[in-house]
């Protein structure tokens, strides 16, 4: 290919390497260079000696192999009869997982085992949708390292000893005028709040303090401060038509990403409605949500901060309401910005949403008068108030904490919360807690706090565990036990209960539940079918209204005071976020969620210090370089990565990583952000200012999935405009290839599958990977393997940036087997191991392959996968998640994505059974299915009422590579912006 | 003809013939036709499917409604042997099972690979296949043998026989696709 291909308006506008924007043909040639790579290979090279004996040995051994018969297999049956278990015939229960992280799920059990999770379709409020993060977390169930029986001083013993002897130390603890206190996360559990409230009139001096610093907690205190509740409303993303975000990455992280991802994918859906909600971002780093916005605008945090204070003040002079007090001077920040932000919001007032990811309530009480000014209460944001959600306050937090190093504390429970790692100074705290005789720990996993704790009583994981949730607007949830306890671990109201002298936390759930609830519906009559018919759907929405609560105006001035007398900041500053994947760190120990690539930077298995373009040049600072962060005594060394579209005086670091007590998944990596966190104000803070950056003139590998990025030239990426697409449906589409082909096509009778993946409602949000993952026995293969770009994803999502580096715009591409009717694989394979079905599928015959790899060099979109290596999956706990339908693909066999076949096929047995055709609509592929955004549609092209059929004829729809005339069956829908 | 010459014909013969039976045998799938293992208990398909006409969905009453057609439970066996032969030594150790809470390990006689799906319930539902096609006349057997060889090509015959095209339609018998069964 010439120079001159690769020099083009196209690749002017859309670039995505930071280093090598610039594309020259000298870069380009470096794509396939192998010594680019910085993984070491060399020792899975065999020497031509090993080579010989190895094929000796096996020629030998075949004609042996042949004379015997396969090993003696045993086979056992069950003892008696389940009703309900048949052997190869899967089991779904209805389940929750916390709204922490989760969302209202199905689990698929085969013969007893959870081996796929998927979103609840019953769910008014997630739809069906999952998260990467829910995904994953059925991994985590398996996880050997557990904590797997109770323990007492480090010695393993039975719940009733450990029951005695806290109640013994609690009582003295009592007796000595000791205070008591129980650490949990944000609890939306109704039953588990009650037990807490039965333990605090039970035990004198008992405290309930949520730790859980971040965006919730803010949220919450300002909420008190707003409208005197303590808890989090609805937000409708759906209901508005602007939303202007100040860096919540509500797609991604912010409180509940999938339920948003739901909303914000439907008001942008352009087939339903041609005025579309326009999003705003204003963030110091490139969240996923940023990622997605329609006007995106990189500012520090203290910028951000005075954006909000001047958009208030340039509303209350718009609409004459005074909020904010009189003749105050406000910084002078951007007055044309805030003018147009401003004018652009009072056009949607009761149509807009503002939002914050600020960890600084100052900042969510701004927010909240913001959205109050436009009326947005009652419209976009709904039903505060309801008192079923303690959530976290970080104050009383550090009372606590004081309290604990003063030597008031005779006893300290943990449920689910890890403050030794998670809090700032949790070294000290660690040191603090030895005054207290009594340290109870209540987790999964083994962390920072539970190895500091003389009682650890492990906790069922939540798919072992009865417990129920309550979610504003006022659904009820619950999770139910879809499989027997791995371990010796007992549920955390269990063990509150025996505090209470009480037992059977499954019975006291009931009982509440008939008394809090039953009244709160008429779906049901009688509890026991109220009961019944809950658990077995997992949600109900109860008819449950709040009274409405008037807006504090006297709290706002205080904040207001608070923030506009901001000492200025100085030096580098720095943000915690949240990755996608690793969320808080709950599940560190998970290997799916340590190599879902991060949907912006596509770095796996580590942390990073994010650091802009210009930044990086001006400190001479490349990508990998380590560098050493440090504030006062506190030095953490990480290598750097340069993201466009950083603020260029913020530096950003993720969460979640660097622990020291975990399995040996998780443990020692990356470092942990929280040591840099802070309290200030009364809250925890993630936004830090002053911290110094040193290069240490090493380097550090980061394995990414996405190393060359150009498009090449080449039209991958479509999108338009909405005024344009308005005018035009074709527009950005407008391209055609006139094509010949040397074959003469396909027989295309019966059923023929096609997909359509709509770029419009893709955030990418990564959820599909992890839930491929699942269903398809992706192997793990670790950092080195995705360094030597061996990762085994079947489905990747391929991520663009178009402009300047400051700034960027951001395209995902989720990018799986094409499925081309004149497949290019195909004919190359030299054993027929990959051949066209009948109904239009690419097939990959794992037992015909003799691993050649022709196929995947041949293969135009890059999605052929082959197993360098025999994957273990020798974990006899790990290995239980395995689908059973579907085969683990052994060293030397090429594999890729199949269209999720065994649910095609169970799909037509189904239909075949019932003696009809199969519905569309009814095949839900595993991508498809846990889709947020419900981006991806499947179905079947000859049927002209399937949804699928009407959008490939859509005036948006392309096919990637056209001009090849491979004639993919997965075709893409032009990205609609609405600038 | 030198003795050196003759020897090595004679050796270059017998790497032939070697070279030919591992051509036979390493083609050769069916390695399990004939198997007829010993099992824990003596039980005979003879008595309970031939002389007493017991229908094979009794206690194989998965292969209707799933993949696998399952080995029964243990105490399904006792849905009768409560009452009938309740002391003869092979039901001791089938109650004994059950009391002491203890499967019965059954030798497996039919395998199927791990890259292969088969599903009992499509075959006896659907494609209307009677037990006897691919199992033999187990009513016959006393100890349970593999009458068939169960390779991919016995599979492909009854598919071209039963029809594999139009592909799709729900009155088609069978399917010819690689990923009707390799997935």
């Amino acid at each position: 290919m010439s120079d001159k291909n690769f020099k083009n308006d196209y690749d002017a506008e859309y670039w995505q390497d930071v280093e090598n924007k610039k594309l020259d043909s000298e870069y380009l040639k470096s794509e396939f260079q192998e010594n680019e790579l910085s993984f070491d290979i060399s020792d899975s090279r065999k020497n031509r000696r090993d080579f010989l004996k190895i094929m000796g040995f096996s020629f030998s051994a075949l004609p042996l192999a042949s004379c015997l018969r396969i090993p003696v297999k045993k086979a056992l049956p069950y003892l008696n009869k389940s009703e309900t278990a048949i052997p190869g015939v899967a089991n779904w229960y209805a389940t929750t997982l916390d709204p922490r992280f989760g969302e209202h799920l199905l689990v698929k059990t085969r013969e007893g085992r959870p081996i796929k999770i998927e979103g609840n379709p019953l769910s008014s409020q997630y739809k069906g949708g999952t998260s990467a993060f829910t995904q994953a977390s059925l991994l985590s169930l398996y996880d050997s390292e557990r904590n797997q029986s109770p323990q007492m001083n480090g010695n393993s013993t039975s719940f009733d000893m450990l029951d005695k002897s806290i109640l013994e130390s609690l009582e003295a603890a009592v007796k000595n005028n000791k205070k008591i206190f129980l650490y949990t996360p944000s609890i939306s559990s109704p039953s588990i709040i009650n037990l807490i409230k039965e333990l605090a009139s039970k035990y004198k001096n008992f405290e309930h303090i949520v730790f859980e610093p971040g965006v919730s907690s803010a949220i919450v205190m300002a909420n008190q401060e707003s409208f005197e509740t303590s808890s989090l409303p609805q937000y409708k993303f759906d209901k508005a038509k602007l939303v202007l975000s100040f860096s919540a990455d509500f797609l991604g992280t912010w409180l509940s990403p999938t339920e948003f991802t739901k909303q914000y994918s439907s008001a942008r859906d352009v087939l339903e409605n041609d005025n579309i909600l326009r999003h705003i971002q204003l963030e110091p780093l490139m969240t996923l949500t940023g990622s997605n916005a329609d006007t995106r605008i990189t500012m520090s945090n203290s910028e951000c901060e005075a954006t909000l204070l001047g958009l208030i003040a340039y509303i209350q002079r718009k609409t004459g309401t005074q909020v904010l007090p009189v003749g105050v001077a406000l910084p002078e920040f951007k007055p044309e910005l805030i003018a147009k932000l401003g004018d652009e919001l009072l056009n949607h007032k009761g149509q807009s949403l503002v939002v914050s990811g600020s960890t600084n309530t100052s900042m969510q009480v701004m927010v909240n008068t913001l959205n109050e000014l436009l009326g947005n209460y009652g419209k976009t944001i709904l039903n505060f108030g309801h008192t079923y959600y303690v959530g976290a306050n970080d104050k009383k937090c550090e009372e606590s904490f004081a309290a604990i190093k003063q030597g008031d504390v005779g006893a300290v429970f943990f449920w689910d919360c890890n403050p030794i790692h998670d809090y700032y100074n949790g070294k000290k705290l660690a040191k603090d807690l030895e005054s207290v005789s009594l340290r109870v720990n209540y987790s999964v996993f083994p962390d920072e706090t539970s190895s500091i704790c003389t009682h650890i009583l492990p906790t069922n994981y939540y798919l072992e565990a009865w417990s129920d949730y309550f979610k504003a607007p006022g659904t009820l949830s619950f999770s139910q036990p879809v499989i027997q306890p791995l371990f010796s671990t007992r549920m955390f109201g269990e063990s509150l209960l025996h505090l209470l002298g009480k037992s059977d936390y499954f019975h006291y759930l009931k009982k509440h539940t008939e008394a809090s609830f039953l009244a709160m519906q008429s779906k049901h009559v009688g509890f026991a079918s109220f009961w019944d018919n809950t658990i077995h759907d997992g949600v109900i929405d109860l008819n449950y209204s709040s009274k409405s609560r008037g807006f504090n105006k006297l709290k706002v001035v205080q904040h207001f005071s608070k923030m506009v007398k901001k000492s200025s900041e100085g030096g580098l500053n720095f943000v915690i976020y949240e990755k996608v994947s690793m969320r808080n760190g709950h599940l560190a120990n998970n290997p799916w969620l340590h190599e879902l690539p991060d949907p912006i930077t596509k770095v796996t298995w580590d942390n990073y210090i994010l650091i802009s373009p210009q930044l990086a040049k001006a400190l001479g600072l490349k990508t990998s370089d380590l560098v050493e962060i440090s504030k006062n005594s506190t030095k953490v060394n990480l290598p750097v990565l340069l993201q466009p579209g950083m603020n260029k005086n913020t530096i950003a670091m993720a969460i979640g990583y660097g622990r020291e007590k975990s399995g040996k998944v998780g443990i020692n990596r990356g470092a942990n952000a929280a040591l840099f966190s802070e309290f200030r104000d009364g809250d925890y803070r993630y936004e830090v200012s002053n911290l110094s950056l040193k290069s240490l003139g090493k380097t550090y590998p980061l394995a990414q999935t996405q190393t060359h990025h150009s498009m090449e030239g080449r039209k991958i990426i479509r999108e338009t405009d909405i005024k344009d697409y308005v005018r035009n449906h074709k527009a950005g589409n407008e391209e055609t290839v006139k094509l010949v082909s040397m074959w003469s096509g396909h027989d295309k009778k019966g059923q023929q599958w096609a997909m359509a993946i709509d770029l419009s409602k893709c955030t990418g949000c990564s959820g599909c990977i992890v839930s491929c993952n699942a269903e398809n026995n992706v192997p793990v293969v670790g950092k080195d393997e995705v360094g030597n770009r061996r990762e085994m994803h079947w489905l990747r999502i391929d991520r663009y940036y178009k402009g300047d580096d400051e700034n960027p715009e951001v395209v995902h591409q989720p990018v799986m087997c094409q499925h081309c009717d004149n497949a290019p694989c195909e004919s190359v394979c030299p054993v027929l191991a990959t051949v066209q079905s009948s109904d239009g599928l690419n097939q990959q015959v794992y037992n015909r392959c003799v691993g050649t790899r022709y196929c995947a060099n041949n293969c135009p979109y890059k999605v052929r996968r082959f197993n360098w290596f025999d994957y273990p999956h020798k974990d006899n706990y790990q290995r239980m998640v395995l689908n059973p339908d579907v085969t683990v693909r052994s060293r030397g066999v090429m594999e890729k994505c199949s269209m999720c076949i065994q649910r095609i096929q169970e799909a037509r047995l189904v239909a075949k059974k019932d003696g009809r055709e199969v519905l569309d609509g009814e095949i839900k592929l595993a991508c498809q299915q846990s889709c947020p955004g419900d981006a991806i549609v499947f179905g079947d092209l000859n049927d002209p009422e399937s949804k699928v059929s009407k959008l490939l004829k859509h005036e948006r729809n392309y096919r990637l590579l056209e001009e090849l005339n491979v004639l993919p069956r997965v075709s893409y829908l032009t990205k609609i912006r609405n600038k | 003809m030198n003795s050196k010459t003759k020897i090595g014909i004679a050796l270059l013969i017998i790497v032939l013939i070697l070279i030919g039976i591992l051509i036979k045998e390493g083609r050769q799938t069916n390695f399990n036709k004939n198997y007829q293992p010993v099992q824990p208990i003596a039980f005979s398909h003879k008595v309970h499917a031939g002389d007493n006409d017991i229908q094979c969905l009794y206690c194989h009453y998965g292969a209707e409604k799933g993949r696998h057609a399952n080995i029964p439970p243990t105490e399904l066996c006792l849905n009768c042997h409560n009452n009938i032969k309740k002391d003869s030594t092979e039901i001791v150790k089938i109650k004994d099972s059950l009391k002491e809470n203890r499967p019965i390990h059954w030798v497996k006689v039919n395998h199927f690979p791990d890259y292969a799906y088969f599903n009992h319930s499509q075959h006896v539902m659907i494609g209307k296949v009677s037990c006897v096609e691919c199992h033999g006349n187990i009513g016959s057997m006393g100890r349970v043998k593999q009458e068939n060889e169960l390779n991919m090509g016995m599979c492909l015959n009854c598919h071209r026989e039963k029809g594999i095209s139009p592909p799709n339609d729900h009155k088609s018998k069978a399917g010819g696709d690689c990923a009707r069964c390799h997935y």
